[in-house]
């Protein structure tokens, strides 16, 4: 969620744009409440398609714009709950103004960024919904650097729905090892997310990433995160995996 | 306990980042003799070039922007190297393949260069065998 187009790296340059497209897979094993699994063995699988673009007017302005929609989603609830479940379509659109100052050091460049966000509810209604349909606006702050060998990221943001939903907070830190290979580069890196909810909800997800610049216009870049430690304030799904394949276009 | 959970990341981040923003500034591969190594290497075998030390150039993808900006310059050679443009992201340094007989625009690369997330520092030629550095408008006292 705290992720930016295109592979939150680019485009740093005036004038630059670009589309990421992301392909996300999500399952769940068990149906939670606490830590203790309520349900065992009532599953949900999610599989979204992410639409993203970025503009750069100058350096240090950027707007994002990111739009879900949900190819398929299914959810496994006891009967008195609803029993199965599903949801198609669109979900809620985010914006994002991530103001940047950057710093160039001799072998170093990095960031700070401050990004005011907005949650626009474009979502419909379902037999259940994987996105708010709220209202919502967030602030998100981050500090990354690179040197030659070594990427860096860590971030954090906040979310105010102005509804029923529950203050959410998203901190990330992301560890990259670069590499040069077939005349291009890329990055391997290991990433760490932790979700709160003031529902008592805490999930801690990490993985491994990979990321190729195919080219100077295409880019692409793999993930897989999964939950270590979840925790659900209210009833809901954890304990699961997620996969996400990415292809970027930047001009 | 979820309070102590938040503020304890909370806590982690700032302080890990006060501190990684204040390790060592300087890194082995880009010391400036390392690079003046690199400069005079390239001034030797390369023609009809400008050698750039870009700071900060040190993440391919991010720079792409420099090789963007800096290969639209009417007296870049598009026909050699990647648009025209090489950039070493170990000794930050960029070489511009120039048209025949061609020269850059100090004041001009320096903007392209700025715009693009970066800082355009001095450009070498190879003089009397040895190396001279030339700093950019913004970069003299």
């Amino acid at each position: 969620m705290a992720d930016e187009p295109i592979m939150n790296m680019m485009p740093r340059w005036k004038g630059g744009w670009g589309i990421q497209t992301i392909f996300e897979h999500r399952t769940e094993r068990d149906l939670l409440l606490g830590e203790r699994i309520a349900n065992k063995g009532f599953g949900e699988e999610v599989n979204i398609i992410h639409l993203e673009g970025v503009y750069t007017w100058e350096k240090a302005i950027r707007l994002t714009a990111k739009l879900p929609y949900v190819i398929n989603a299914r959810r496994e609830m006891p009967a008195a709950l609803g029993g199965t479940q599903y949801d198609k379509g669109i979900g809620d659109l985010t914006l994002a103004l991530p103001l940047k100052k950057y710093f160039n050091l001799d072998g170093r460049s990095g960031s700070w960024s401050f990004k005011p966000m907005l949650r626009v509810p474009l979502s419909g209604e379902d037999e259940y919904e994987l996105y708010d349909n709220e209202w919502g606006t967030g602030l998100g702050l981050s500090y990354e650097f690179e040197t030659f060998r070594w990427f860096f990221f860590m971030g954090t943001s906040g979310w105010i729905y102005h509804d029923n939903e529950p203050f959410e907070s998203h901190s990330s830190l992301d560890v990259g090892y670069n590499f040069e290979a077939l005349g291009s580069n890329g990055s391997i890196l290991w990433e760490t997310d932790f979700h709160y909810e003031d529902d008592g909800s805490e999930t801690l997800l990490a993985g491994p990433a990979f990321y190729w610049n195919i080219d100077d216009l295409k880019h692409l870049r793999l993930e897989w995160k999964h939950d270590f430690h979840d925790r659900q304030g209210v009833l809901d799904h954890g304990n699961g995996d997620t996969f996400k394949l990415s292809i970027g276009w930047v001009y | 306990m979820k309070t102590s959970w938040s503020c304890l990341a909370g806590l982690s981040l700032l302080v890990g980042t006060c501190f990684l923003h204040a390790a060592p500034k300087e890194y082995p591969e880009a010391k400036p003799e390392v690079r003046t190594k690199a400069a005079t290497a390239i001034l030797q075998k390369e023609k009809e070039i400008a050698l750039l030390y870009v700071k900060g150039l040190c993440c391919p993808s991010c720079a792409i922007g420099v090789r963007s900006k800096l290969s639209r310059l009417k007296y870049v050679d598009k026909k050699r190297f990647k648009r025209g443009v090489d950039m070493n992201a170990e000794t930050q340094l960029v070489t511009l393949a120039l048209k025949t007989g061609q020269v850059i625009d100090p004041l001009r690369v320096e903007k392209e260069v700025d715009d693009a997330g970066y800082i355009a520092i001095e450009w070498y030629t190879f003089e009397d065998a040895n190396l001279k550095a030339h700093p950019f408008p913004g970069q003299k006292p």
